[in-house]
């Protein structure tokens, strides 16, 4: 029996090197990128039959409805009619917006081409701030896309598959954003901190201009996301006179308990002269 | 002579039955590490987060177990690939753990499968905690996160699920004669 005890060391210190080969190569480069393409499809396979009993649910649902669906629909009727008003303005105010930065003659580029995408699931591992979305390169999605929901940021693509998409949200320790207060139009930078719906500003100095309750918007820098995009309002402020820079933590806006559905955005300029983004600026996503 | 000739012939009939009986054998491993990873996937409530037992160590744990001389650090590796695959996580990261967890298994399995449930418990809880170890350290070494006790929480769960996998799949594998 001197198979049991000795061959699968050997066999393990293969497999060791080969993992820890695949790693390096799956976090260093993006040459595993076709490979991604092709276990998307296994994902779909394995999420399909995880969600069977859901999805059959919600095909009872909709045969079998009852009085819930009915005050539902209705309810969604007000919000619609509701919302339609507010467009018009909304829609007025933009020609308005455009007309003006004509005038002033500046660059900024706005977003104008979104897609819908649903959140098929949470990261199934505690110590990642991820989500996968139902979109993948077939719908044009890149590496680096900003991600928003209706009530604000979530976070940039950090993996493509065929038909599937992984967004590292604004929680996780590795995404900075920078952003800005949106009543005093002081910048800095939010940092994830690890867990659940919460963010740290870790970069400001001591006596700065920040309250409790102060809405961070997105400010632009970096190029990446767009300017004005709600992110993290202000919920604890430590102050310590001997040290140089305050403590400051903020509960994100959009919760990620909460949300169905996000946006997928694209720059009005990515859009004019769309082309496949190149390995540099594909590998220096994680540094933004 | 002839009864050489009949003696050849036997032989042979029980050598195909005993090919058509591994045969067999690997297809219910396959089909429980696949429920497991199905398992694995589903989060059953928002506070059981930190505290998912892993089906597929579990299983892979069990098998290894009874065959060690069929199952071993390749197919806990490619167990482990499937999860990374599934989880969208860094290609390798559980491939590691988990061939760790056979090569544990496989070269212990005569002493382990002596001892009663409960120590079997203790053994999944050590084995369980390296494995969440393994990934943690190389999550944090990739610079996604930080190492927090609560992540251990996991192992504990499994340990105490260990007695049941172990009873369904005894169950199973005495039904469908494997091992």
């Amino acid at each position: 029996m001197s198979y049991n005890r000795i061959f699968p060391i050997y066999r393990f210190a293969f497999f060791l090197a080969l993992s820890i080969g695949m790693m390096i190569i799956d976090h260093r480069s993006t040459l595993l990128g076709p490979v991604r393409n092709i276990t998307s499809l296994i994902n779909i396979t394995f999420e399909s039959v995880a969600l069977f009993p859901g999805n059959t649910a919600a095909v009872f649902e909709r045969y079998y409805p009852d009085d819930t669906l009915h005050r539902k629909f209705i309810e969604l009727q007000n919000k619609q009619a509701i919302l339609e008003t507010r467009l018009q303005r909304y829609e007025a105010l933009e020609l308005e917006n455009q007309r003006l930065t004509k005038l002033l003659g500046s660059s900024e580029s706005s977003t104008n081409q979104v897609l819908l995408a649903e959140i098929i699931g949470l990261s199934p591992e505690p110590y990642n701030q991820n989500i996968v979305l139902n979109r993948g390169t077939e719908a044009g999605v890149f590496l680096g896309q900003p991600v928003v929901a209706p009530e604000g940021v979530l976070g940039q693509i950090s993996k493509v598959g065929l038909k599937r998409s992984v967004v590292t949200l604004i929680t996780d320790p590795s995404h900075g954003l920078p952003v800005q207060i949106q009543r005093n139009k002081l910048r800095t930078i939010v940092q994830g901190a690890g867990e659940t719906d919460r963010v740290e500003v870790p970069d400001l100095i001591s006596r700065s201009d920040i309250q409790r309750g102060d809405i961070l918007v997105t400010s632009g820098m970096g190029g990446r996301f767009p300017i004005g995009y709600k992110v993290a309002e202000v919920t604890d402020i430590v102050e310590d006179a001997s040290e140089p820079f305050m403590k400051v933590s903020a509960s994100t806006i959009a919760k990620i308990g909460l949300v169905r559905e996000v946006l997928l955005l694209w720059n009005s300029d990515q859009i004019n002269d769309f082309k496949p983004p190149e390995s540099g600026s594909v590998s220096s996503q994680k540094n933004e | 002579m002839i009864s050489n000739r009949l003696n050849q012939g036997l032989f042979q009939v029980r050598k195909m039955s005993r090919y058509r009986f591994r045969k067999s054998s690997y297809g219910i491993v396959l089909v429980t590490l696949a429920i497991g990873l199905v398992l694995d996937l589903i989060t059953y409530f928002e506070w059981m987060k930190y505290a998912e037992p892993d089906w597929v160590l579990l299983i892979l744990f069990y098998w290894c177990l009874i065959m060690p001389d069929r199952i071993g650090v390749g197919h806990g590796w490619i167990a482990g690939l499937m999860i990374d695959i599934l989880n969208y996580s860094l290609l390798g990261q559980h491939a590691l753990a988990k061939a760790f967890v056979a090569l544990f298994a496989v070269t212990t399995s005569r002493r382990i499968r002596t001892y009663d449930l409960w120590q079997q418990c203790i053994i999944v809880f050590f084995i369980s905690s390296i494995d969440i170890g393994i990934t943690v350290w190389i999550a944090n070494f990739t610079g996604n996160t930080e190492i927090r006790l609560v992540y251990w929480q996991s192992a504990l769960m499994s340990a105490l699920l260990w007695p049941v996998i172990f009873m369904a799949l005894r169950f199973l594998s005495i039904r469908r004669r494997v091992g």
